[in-house]
């Protein structure tokens, strides 16, 4: 990937017609807004070297040629508002830029262009367990990973308990909590890096998918947590393919599809058109593969007739001659 | 394009008609295009400080999740700068012939001690801080923080591995010298130089090894090359009096002359062994030459010159550093 700056040039910046903002709410205007996303595009470039070794480099440099840079719009062009309180569902397909968008709003990625306004104490939820020590204990890795969220050993002090008792892992296997990390399993790992993302008490929080881990009792606990912050009005924006949690949880969708905002709304509403996309996505390319087999086969028969032919030729030709 | 801005302030929202009972004064953060710029410093430096409980945690996170699971644990922060000097002890008594045997090899030895001990602090602020960057890749990309406190949280890791290793100097120091000097208390300010030094040049390696990744390989190699060109093994004394004698050439003086590193290194030597030609000299002759009893006050121009590149390494560091750090993420 290679730097942003203006001084580079980029070949393929074609302009996308700017989204109409998406009204997620039509009384949106008497409502704090909680993040203001204008116009935003979020391009990586990747060199796309056939050959990435020294001398080939050299090679290049002594022919003065340059490495074709390929630039992936993983955000292009999407506006919309969210207001405090909103639990914002993000659907699309994989690749279609829901991270991404999330990193530019988490302030992670620097937009290409366009502008991100966040207001608020965020905290984000993009991995789990980001700033842990596997060699420490969980007990531990609560206070590190609520430093690394920027607060306080007081505040942390405070929580620790709710965040041992959310995790609950004891229930698990006993005294979990003070065992170095890496002796957990995935799912005790997850609920230990959940608890602490959510007993911070953000004013915004950025999920990404947090909620596929642990296991379904853990789930439930989970969704039971983030409808609690919801109420208490904070504003969640949450990235996921689970489309249920999504149409459970969200009082509002968008769906992203190639780094375009394809639809904002209601999350049933944008749900069902995403499943009937996909639904027709499927149904295509069944159709484009069934297309391709029947050509195939038919050329298949094609060919086989043509020998058939020339088979018939030459015995008649065999045969005139004798 | 546009300027970079990621604003942390209490700003009133202006276009809001609060129902709400009053919230504490909120942030705003605003993302925007950016350039290769500085950021606000002022904001910036608040979220350093508002985080610096953070710094400090993960060093000594680090360092007790380090060890951990061998059999020495923790003593290996002893042992390893020991056995090092120990090797470096066996290079310069078999191969420069420095030392006489008895006291005067303990004098030799705790004066290599010396400049060692606080060259490996200085190697690992910047070798520890080069990878901060690259090794935190998850935080990177997952959170929203000043990078700065990667390098700084490593610098606390030297700086926590430094300290017992100077318990241990002591010992040694007490059981040589006997005695303590008054010239000895000059190693608080050298110590304070010698740190912001290290930690302008850390942060400089720590943002070149992500454009060039090359460097961490490098690095190693530059660092070891650049403490043969540092008096640590030699002092400046030493080396002086052997140019006098002819017994080396005189680009040598000049090398460590204009070594960046070399007045602060000296000047330490300089307040614990004194600036004899040996550890804790008494004067004397050596080759013909006559050398006064060692003084323990290093020089204020060298303190001064030292205090000068340190100043330029950390602004040259943070300049470099912090105008480039929104785009870390998009690197990794």
């Amino acid at each position: 990937m290679s730097s942003l700056s203006a001084s580079e040039t980029v070949e393929t910046v074609e302009t996308a017609p700017a989204a109409e903002p998406a009204k997620l709410v039509a009384k949106q205007q008497e409502t704090r807004l909680a993040i203001k996303v204008e116009d935003l595009h979020l391009y990586y470039r990747t060199k796309a070297e056939a050959n990435p070794t020294l001398k080939a480099a050299l090679i290049r440099k002594a022919k003065r040629q340059k490495v074709e840079q390929k630039v992936i719009k993983a955000v292009n062009g999407v506006s919309f508002e969210v207001p405090h309180g909103t639990v914002l569902g993000v659907i699309g397909h994989n690749g279609a830029g829901k991270s991404t968008l999330l990193r530019a709003l988490s302030g992670i990625l620097p937009p290409t262009q366009g502008r991100v306004e966040v207001r608020g104490r965020v905290s984000t939820l993009l991995a789990l367990g980001v700033g842990f020590n596997q060699n420490l204990t969980g007990r531990e890795n609560i206070v590190l990973g609520g430093l690394a969220q920027g607060w306080s050993k007081d505040q942390i002090r405070e929580k620790e308990n709710a965040i041992i008792e959310f995790a609950d892992l004891d229930t698990l296997s006993e005294g979990a909590i003070d065992r170095a990390m890496k002796t957990y399993s995935s799912g005790m790992y997850a609920r230990v890096a959940f608890a602490v993302g959510v007993h911070m008490d953000p004013d915004i929080l950025l999920v990404d998918e947090a909620l596929s881990a642990g296991d379904a009792r853990f789930k439930e606990k989970a969704t039971e947590k983030m409808l609690e912050l919801c109420e208490n009005a904070r504003t969640i924006v949450l990235v996921s393919h689970g489309l249920e949690t999504v149409r459970h949880m969200s009082n509002h969708c968008i769906w992203m599809d190639h780094g375009n905002l394809k639809q904002a709304g209601d999350p049933d509403e944008v749900i069902d058109a995403y499943i009937e996309s996909q639904r027709k996505e499927r149904e295509e390319a069944d159709r484009k593969k069934a297309a391709a087999e029947a050509k195939e086969a038919q050329e298949d028969q094609a060919l086989a007739a043509k020998a058939e032919r020339t088979k018939e030729a030459l015995h008649k030709a065999i045969g005139e001659d004798v | 394009m546009a300027t970079a801005t990621s604003e942390t302030g209490s700003l009133e929202e202006p276009r809001t008609k609060t129902t709400e009972p009053p919230r504490p004064a909120e942030q705003v953060h605003v993302f925007e295009p950016y350039r290769y710029a500085l950021p606000k410093l002022g904001p910036y430096f608040r979220d350093v400080w508002a985080r610096r409980q953070f710094a400090t945690h993960m060093a000594s996170s680090t360092l007790k999740g380090q060890h951990f699971d061998s059999f020495f644990g923790q003593f290996w922060l002893v042992l390893n700068p020991m056995l090092l000097a120990l090797v470096y002890f066996l290079l310069t008594s078999v191969l420069g012939g420095q030392s006489g045997a008895g006291t005067s090899a303990m004098n030799h030895f705790v004066g290599l001690l010396t400049g060692l001990f606080a060259f490996f602090y200085t190697r690992n602020v910047i070798q520890f801080a080069a990878s901060s960057i690259t090794g935190g890749g998850k935080m990177i990309i997952n959170m929203s923080f000043p990078k700065m406190l990667l390098p700084l949280s490593t610098t606390f890791t030297a700086m926590l591995t430094y300290f017992p290793t100077l318990l241990v100097y002591a010992c040694f120091y007490i059981g040589v010298h006997h005695r303590v000097n008054a010239g000895i208390l000059w190693v608080i300010p050298i110590f304070i130089i010698q740190t912001i030094f290290s930690f302008g040049l850390g942060l400089l390696f720590a943002a070149v090894t992500l454009y060039f990744r090359d460097m961490s390989t490098l690095l190693p190699y530059v660092l070891r090359i650049w403490m043969y060109i540092t008096p640590v093994l030699f002092s400046l004394s030493y080396v002086k009096s052997e140019v006098a004698a002819g017994k080396l050439p005189h680009a040598i003086e000049a090398v460590y002359k204009w070594d960046p590193f070399s007045p602060i290194i000296n000047s330490w030597n300089t307040a614990l062994v004194g600036d004899g030609p040996r550890p804790f000299w008494k004067g004397g002759t050596i080759n013909g030459h006559f050398y006064a009893a060692a003084s323990y006050t290093p020089q204020m121009t060298e303190i001064l010159i030292g205090a000068v590149c340190a100043v330029i390494a950390l602004v040259v560091g943070a300049w470099y550093f912090m105008s480039r750090e929104r785009e870390f993420a998009v690197r990794l």
